[in-house]
């Protein structure tokens, strides 16, 4: 029995493995795209695949590159490392990925950069924000504004404009959330702020933000600087309007999301928040993309679908100039100027970080609305 | 006669094992010579840290049936020490490793004192709390750990004059770690030692009666349980070069656990054969994504259903207390 057992699982799993190794295709320029598509982070997982393959469908619509049609490959690392590095050590193997678009967390984008760095093959995240990680190497690089230029914006917004001096910051523990913070400060030092707080939560573990919210009020903050998803910022802000505290909320571009307001409602009333897309923002190339994703998806897309989507954008415009040879893509992407992405006009800086503009948002009536260009 | 019969079957069967072995040895030193890609040898590589990992949680858990679920906190400790020895203060692999191993045994028979009394359940949720507090001090002790921002740039190993560095090199040293707990785990299973431990299992009062030394006979499983785990954090974390909180939660233990029990608690092919199993059945059905892991439950929760006492595990059914 338990022989018998033991050969049919060898056998099974044998053969898996092979029919696992022969998914080749032909006569088209593949892209990887790894998101976490299970997992906690799914529903930005799902944003990544969404919005890439937008792209790629409107790009084989017309013509493709060159005649060459564009695949997007969806890889799903579960936002964990040692997944998102076997995918990365699977495409590095396979010469016919010209390039990977890639991972949510900067944890898992740091894990995999040495594995794509030694190969010579382009990784470029949509989202991460750690400092280090496109100092792993010269084939990495990122499409999103880094907290060095929102966190100082935002700062000056809070001091010049809203004439604020008393400042706290409510931050979730992660890499992200430490960057932020670290940034935020150094703008809110350079501008003449004061911190009066600063206070951090567990990611999905606090729900209870009373203790933290009582502290800053006791500490005289005028404003409080939120690094932290929409999810905890909605808890933070009923928490806050419950406790009957009048403290202004200032939030990341990571609350930029309508489940906000769903779920804090008047509670969020009057937040600012810094962006680099708004979906009403009246350029053509954003309405033309928010018909085209509300018409493929039904839904309208949010930042991490448009960031993404720029992302697999930028790709499309490098293989244009250079085919898909990885070495050649790597300096085409690199030297690419002002391209007219949905979250404004993006140039990859020496350090191959995006550089784009940002704007202010607020929430009036239940719905974000356009404040100012900074 | 039969008894006759029996005999040679046995020594049959022991001999085909043995052919098996031989075989399965070669193959294994073979890998990544037989022109595979390195994606290949990381899955081996990585299939070997699990054997090694639910190994040395076998002892703990299968032999002397203390249920833990705390294995992954043994295994940051070993990862976070070594990285932070050969980081901050530049020390060669070896010592780190071994250091990483220690510091994983030293806190592991700590845990060990108050968690020595409490029986079944009550000592899986002492683990898992144990879990829960060594990430928690890893993610929030910021000064020492860089917390949530992680450790980047763990430098390669270098053993005797050999820097470790290629995908295979990293191969053969999770192999030869594999091989000496293995050694060490059946040696252990084999001896009156595990004898005690088996006894312990079964019943602990009963074991106290006839004499064996419960104290010692835990102390040893939970200390040589967490040194392994320490060793194996330590190569992790030099395999991977950047390591992070996120890579030590309730999750990982809970993997290593499931390891432990699919393959039968106390049988160490079996934690072996569970390894293959639940690392190569989601990267081959990486195509299917979001199914993926609907499929891996289902397989999961179909093999307990199956074989309750786990793919190589003894007819007899565990008795929970």
């Amino acid at each position: 029995m338990t022989k018998r057992l033991m050969i049919t699982l060898v056998s099974t799993l044998v053969l898996l493995c092979l029919c696992g190794m022969c998914t080749i295709g032909a006569g088209e320029i593949r892209i990887a795209v790894c998101a976490p598509i299970t997992g906690n982070y799914s529903q930005y997982g799902l944003s990544f695949k969404n919005g890439t393959q937008l792209m790629a469908k409107l790009v084989n619509e017309a013509g493709g590159i060159n005649g060459a049609r564009i695949k997007m490959e969806i890889y799903d690392d579960k936002n964990e490392q040692k997944e998102g590095v076997n995918i990365a050590q699977r495409l590095v193997s396979d010469r016919g990925v010209a390039a990977v678009i890639g991972h949510f967390a900067s944890g898992v984008c740091l894990a995999t950069a040495p594995v794509f760095q030694r190969a010579g093959l382009v990784l470029i995240s949509p989202t991460s924000s750690h400092p280090d990680f496109t100092k792993q190497g010269t084939y990495m690089f990122r499409n999103n504004v880094k907290e060095d230029v929102e966190g100082p914006c935002s700062a000056e917004f809070m001091i010049k404009q809203l004439k604020k001096k008393n400042i706290a910051i409510i931050y979730v523990n992660n890499d992200w959330g430490v960057t932020a913070r670290d940034y935020f400060m150094e703008g809110v030092k350079k501008f003449g702020g004061k911190i009066v707080a600063s206070e951090m939560f567990i990611d999905g573990q606090t729900k209870d933000f009373s203790p933290i919210l009582t502290k800053i009020n006791a500490a005289k903050a005028e404003i409080i600087y939120l690094a932290a998803m929409y999810t905890d910022s909605g808890m933070i802000a009923q928490q806050l309007n419950r406790l009957g505290y009048k403290i202004d909320l200032f939030g990341n571009s990571s609350i930029y999301n309508d489940m906000l307001i769903q779920l804090a409602g008047k509670a969020v009333e009057g937040t600012y928040l810094v962006a680099s897309y708004f979906d009403e923002d009246p350029t053509p190339v954003v309405r033309n993309f928010i018909a085209n994703y509300k018409k493929e998806y039904g839904v309208v897309p949010d930042q991490y679908a448009a960031l993404a989507y720029d992302t697999a954008g930028l790709v499309v415009e490098a293989l244009k100039i250079c085919g898909p040879d990885r070495a050649k893509l790597r300096d085409a992407l690199a030297g690419i100027k002002d391209y007219p992405g949905v979250t404004g006009n993006t140039t990859f800086d020496e350090n191959r970080d995006a550089q784009k503009g940002v704007i202010i948002l607020q929430i009036q009536n239940g719905k974000f609305v356009f404040h100012s260009r900074v | 006669m039969q008894v006759l019969g029996g005999n040679r079957k046995a020594s049959l069967s022991s001999r085909a094992s043995r052919i098996l072995f031989g075989i399965l040895g070669l193959v294994l030193l073979a890998v990544p010579y037989v022109g595979v890609s390195s994606y290949v040898v990381r899955m081996f590589t990585l299939t070997l840290m699990y054997i090694s990992l639910g190994l040395s949680l076998n002892l703990l858990s299968g032999l002397a049936g203390q249920v833990s679920l705390g294995h992954a906190a043994f295994y940051g400790i070993g990862a976070y020490t070594s990285a932070l020895l050969s980081l901050r203060l530049g020390l060669p692999f070896m010592l780190t490793c071994l250091a990483g191993g220690i510091m994983a045994s030293l806190l592991g028979l700590l845990l060990c004192f108050p968690a020595m009394k409490l029986q079944g359940t009550y000592f899986t949720f002492v683990t898992l709390g144990f879990g829960e507090i060594v990430r928690l001090i890893i993610l929030n002790w910021a000064k020492l750990t860089r917390g949530p921002m992680g450790l980047p740039g763990i430098p390669q190993p270098v053993i005797l004059g050999i820097r470790i560095a290629s995908d295979g090199a990293y191969y053969y040293l999770i192999l030869v770690i594999a091989v000496i707990i293995y050694a060490v785990v059946s040696n252990i299973s084999n001896s009156a030692t595990g004898r005690a431990l088996v006894a312990i299992r079964e019943d602990t009062l009963v074991a106290e009666a006839m004499g064996v030394n419960v104290f010692k006979y835990k102390m040893i499983a939970f200390g040589l349980s967490t040194f392994f785990a320490g060793i194996v954090g330590a190569y992790f974390a030099h395999y991977i070069s950047f390591i992070d909180p996120s890579n030590f939660t309730f999750d990982e233990s809970s993997l290593i656990l499931s390891l432990v029990v699919l393959g039968g608690m106390g049988n160490l092919k079996g934690t072996i054969l569970a390894a293959c199993f639940l690392i190569a059945v989601p990267e081959v059905m990486r195509g299917l994504l979001a199914y993926r892991m609907l499929i891996y439950g289902l397989i999961l929760v179909l093999a307990m259903m199956i074989r309750p006492q786990g793919l190589l595990g003894s007819q007899k059914r565990m008795q929970v207390s």
